[in-house]
């Protein structure tokens, strides 16, 4: 992920005047002695941009590197290895010695708690920043600002309460307003939605979603969930081992993963492994022990006799009388009717490979009915078979 | 970077990874912190070494007095009533805690916070208030009792209760060391998952069975823990013998020493050293056993999920319990406090008391009169006021380092602080006189080492509340701050002290009460320079009357009172956002 990936036009619509980007990460590597004396790496070499009004999702399970690279953005952690740019000026560089401590990035952070002052009232809470940043201002000026982003928000009148007495939404829209009240363009958020319950969350997510977009801050926003991911991101970082393994808009991450890691980290996906026995044109023919197939490559490099694997998502396999490729026998072993679509495992014929197939409505085949799959070959992701590394 | 050759950045990582952490420079305010920390600690091991150094040197005349005969009848004293109380202590206060917090009986603040309030008083004044109730002749206790007798026919002169007996000490010494065990155990019961006990009796056992099988065993740790701070205060308990011991004549360790040190001219140091040394070695062994004893066992008592038991129902019994459980608090806290009261307002000590003429007059007079008495009462005043505000001040900063900064150096300045409070207060009181009360220092006599002496006493337990304080302002909350553009001094001045404040007031106020209650470190420390309230009740008591011990001691008591009520109710003000759930964890 050393290439600067460039946005595309249609992600975002704010910020066109300045395009340097607001963050800028180059080789960043961070690493742990643990007790034993071995050596983990919290991050392994990580460059990106985020553009004006960009929204990253940084994505993994936990103990991937995330949350410890927000906190390096930030301030509070140190990387060992590294630059990081905010705003075009560099706040750290190892080779340099160049370290900002936090309180001079000039930046917001959105802690997971939300992180407001007990002891303060709102008003006092969102003006912190104001006070605390360099800069003199009148009280007039101060009580200005803060009415003027509690509004923006939508928490106008709740100025002189505490936020103990404040539910989960109110406490997130003051939490934003102290990030933005300093005209901050850039906020970090710390899985801030991660503990309040299901209902809520999605209610504060499109909230959120709709405040990002219609004042346009950029932001770098940490989760573990990937339907929030999906939901929130201009582009999505998905992370593994402290590396960033794939970075790229929600649908791209979905459909077209660049590694195993990726693609079974998000969504379901039936693996089958396979031998690539001939290159036909842009599609690759596979020799599996369910039968010959037919897929496209899903990374550069992979050549004849590469011992691969066969990626396909369940909505894909398709239960049919014939087709012209792709055929896979196989004895149903188990049909779920989840609802609105039914899910079939089948076990393919010769294979301990059992492989998810998705289909609309009531359930059609019976378990333990011989049955054949297809799936079309611009659908089979092939992928080398040696990188699940990293999880 | 971009240029590098493959061979180079092959070397990169190794090399790059931090050996020695490299750290940000310290703060001036953090710089402040670690001096504040490392000069607390130096407070408590500096006297420490002074009685190991001693010792050392003294070393002929410590083992003469350790080989003398007389030791091991104070040993033997000693032993009998350390052991006896605790063993009564450990059983009272476990069956308190249960009784709250566990059964219907229980009967909120009554049972919740009564059986502390004996921590709070300065045990002195207990111990003379008991003087006052179980005194032979003139006893209220006792003449209570003999009127009674009286009424059925049976005169009797003198009795039938004695404070000066075997029975009366260990008595003194159980009731001082029940709040240490009902602390403990009612902390255990708290922490350990009722669905333990619940599963036992849905089993099938009795209430007693789950009891013995289940509860008790789970509590081993606590019991283990309030065994050793009753051990530990125990063996250098020097208020109760040196009132109730003389008078029994069953002397004991910790009297000796004081007055080997102070009531002895010229003062032998040599020999309280080696005295000193037998208290070490008694609460090292409990120690060892006690780390022992945890280390193997299995009673992690996890849950703590703050869900309560479902109380057991005592039916019939539950009257019975409650009236043994006030009771017992009225006769620990209560009778001794009236007591003191009445023969401070009576003006002198006699069983034929004055209704109508209880005036304040007596009380004022006694404590005002004496120029001696008014000198030592605002000693104490000024000394626990100066002691506790640099105290809690230091504390709060010490702790600032300490919970924030995870290093080791700041872990052994930690415990450098904290390890005085596994000492005996005589120890340290002693390594007071050998490190400072003489040259270069020449501190003998001074205010000065009063307050450090103090200060090195009774700062553990005010360090272990302010590190509290600290961890539960948590990492965000400040992290936020910084983020918003505070620096580390606005940070601390406008995010931790304002959080950290209702802990640190109320820690105040133990300080302060503790330090004008002091006995220990006065009685060695004290003299008629700087005379204070803990060493003058000494000196009346040598020679001086019951009604000024009384007024000395209900002062005590009041202002004491006053103070810890106040600073509860300041507290809450202080944390009245904190009546619901803060943001941030």
């Amino acid at each position: 992920m050393s290439s600067h990936a460039t946005l595309q036009s249609e992600v975002h619509a704010v910020g066109q005047a300045d395009l340097r980007p607001v963050i800028s990460l180059r080789n960043v590597a961070k690493r742990f002695r643990r007790a034993d004396g071995t050596v983990a790496n919290a991050i392994d070499g990580v460059s990106f941009d985020v553009a004006p009004g960009e929204f990253v999702v940084l994505l993994g399970p936990s103990g991937c590197g995330k949350t410890t690279l927000l906190r390096t953005i930030a301030g509070l952690e140190r990387a060992d290895e590294g630059e990081i740019d905010i705003h075009g000026r560099p706040v750290f560089a190892a080779e340099a010695g160049i370290e900002v401590p936090p309180e001079k990035r000039n930046l917001s952070m959105i802690f997971q708690s939300y992180a407001l002052w007990p002891h303060l009232t709102v008003f006092d809470n969102v003006a912190y920043p104001l006070r605390s940043r360099g800069k003199k201002r009148s009280k007039a000026e101060i009580a200005e600002k803060v009415n003027h982003v509690l509004e923006l928000v939508g928490v106008g009148n709740l100025g002189r309460q505490y936020p103990g007495q404040m539910s989960g939404g109110q406490q997130q829209r003051v939490a934003l307003a102290r990030a933005l009240v300093d005209g901050g363009d850039l906020v970090l958020f710390d899985e801030p939605l991660s503990n309040v319950d299901a209902k809520v969350r999605e209610t504060l997510r499109r909230e959120l979603l709709e405040m990002q977009r219609r004042l346009g801050f950029a932001a770098v926003y940490v989760t573990h969930d990937q339907n929030e991911a999906m939901e929130l991101a201009h582009r999505v970082a998905v992370m593994g081992g402290g590396k960033v393994r794939q970075l790229a808009a929600p649908a791209e991450i979905y459909s077209a993963p660049t590694s195993r890691y990726v693609s079974n980290f998000i969504g379901t996906t039936n693996e089958i492994e396979a031998t690539v026995s001939a290159v036909d044109g842009d599609r690759l023919v596979l020799d599996s022990a369910a039968g010959e197939m037919r897929g496209v490559p899903a990374v550069e490099g992979i050549s004849l006799g590469d011992r691969v694997v066969a990626c396909v998502r369940p909505e894909h396999v398709r239960i049919v009388e014939s087709a012209d490729h792709n055929l896979l026998p196989g004895v149903v072993e188990r049909v779920l009717f989840l609802g609105p679509t039914t899910e079939s495992s089948v076990r393919l014929n010769g294979t301990g490979n059992t492989v998810r197939a998705m289909g609309l409505g009531a359930p059609v085949h019976a378990e333990g009915e011989q049955v054949l799959l297809h799936v079309p070959a611009s659908h089979v992701r092939v992928l080398p078979l040696e990188d699940r590394a990293g999880e | 970077m971009t240029t590098m050759s493959p061979a180079s950045t092959q070397t990169v990582p190794i090399s790059a990874i931090p050996a020695v952490k490299q750290r940000r420079k310290l703060s001036p305010l953090m710089l402040l912190s670690v001096v504040i920390a490392v000069a607390l600690g130096l407070l408590g091991v500096i006297p420490l070494l002074s009685v190991g150094v001693g010792a050392l040197a003294d070393l002929p005349q410590v083992i003469e007095q350790l080989s003398r005969e007389d030791v091991l009848g104070l040993l033997r004293n000693t032993i009998i009533v350390v052991a006896i109380s605790t063993a009564f202590a450990l059983v009272i206060g476990a069956l308190l805690a249960w009784v709250n917090e566990r059964t219907d009986a229980s009967m909120g603040i009554i049972t919740e916070a009564m059986p502390l309030i004996p921590f709070m008083l300065p045990p002195i004044a207990g111990a003379i208030g008991w003087v006052l109730l179980m005194a032979p002749q003139a006893g209220y206790l006792n003449g209570i009792i003999r009127w009674f007798l009286g009424l059925l026919g049976v005169p009797i002169e003198n009795g039938p209760l004695d404070i000066y007996s075997w029975y009366g000490l260990i008595m003194l010494y159980t009731i001082y060391a029940v709040p240490y065990s009902f602390m403990m155990c009612t902390t255990g019961l708290r922490n350990m998952d009722p669905a333990l006990e619940e599963q036992s009796r849905v089993s099938g056992s009795t209430l007693l069975r789950t009891l013995r099988t289940v509860t008790l065993p789970a509590m081993l740790p606590s019991l283990l823990g309030a065994t050793m701070l009753i051990l530990m205060s125990g063996f250098g308990l020097f208020s109760i013998p040196s009132v109730i011991g003389r008078g029994a004549e069953i002397p004991i360790l910790s009297v000796r020493i004081v007055d080997l040190l102070n009531f002895t001219y010229p003062a032998q140091t040599g020999a309280a050293i080696g005295l000193s040394l037998i208290v070490v070695a008694f609460v090292a062994v409990f120690w060892w056993f006690q780390s022992r004893t945890l280390r193997r066992g299995r009673f992690a008592t996890i849950g703590g999920k703050g869900q309560r038991a479902s109380r057991i129902r005592l039916g019939k019994a539950r009257p019975w319990v409650r009236a043994a459980v006030i009771l017992y608090i009225a006769v620990t806290t209560v009778f001794p406090l009236l007591a003191l009261l009445i023969v401070s307002l009576n003006g002198y000590w006699t069983l034929n008391i004055d209704w109508a003429g209880l005036n304040l007059n007596a009380f004022f007079q006694a404590l005002f009169e004496d120029r001696a008495t008014r000198r030592a009462l605002s000693n104490s005043m000024s000394y626990g006021a100066i002691g506790s505000i640099i105290g809690i001040v230091a504390v709060a900063f010490a702790s600032l380092w300490i919970v924030r900064s995870r290093t080791r150096s700041a872990r052994f300045v930690d415990g450098a602080i904290k390890f005085p409070a596994m000492l005996s207060h005589l120890i340290i009181a002693v390594g007071f006189v050998l490190a400072f009360a003489g040259p270069p220092f020449n501190l003998g006599g001074t205010a000065l080492i009063m307050v450090l002496a103090y200060l090195a006493l009774y700062i553990p337990q005010a360090s272990v509340s302010s590190d509290a304080a600290v961890a539960q302002v948590g990492k965000e909350l400040p992290e936020a701050s910084r983020i918003s553009g505070a620096g580390e001094g606005r940070t601390i001045g406008r995010i931790y002290l304002p959080l950290m404040a209702p802990a640190l007031v109320l820690g105040w106020s133990m300080l302060f009460v503790r330090m004008i209650g002091d006995l220990t470190a006065s009685a060695i420390l004290a003299g008629t320079r700087n005379n204070v309230v803990g060493f003058r009740i000494l000196e009346i008591y040598q020679n001086g009357s019951y009604a000024q011990l009384a007024s000395l001691s209900t002062a005590l008591t009041v202002i004491s009172a006053v103070i810890v009520i106040a600073v509860l109710i300041i507290s809450r003000r202080l944390a009245r956002w904190n009546h619901q759930t803060p943001g941030g964890k």
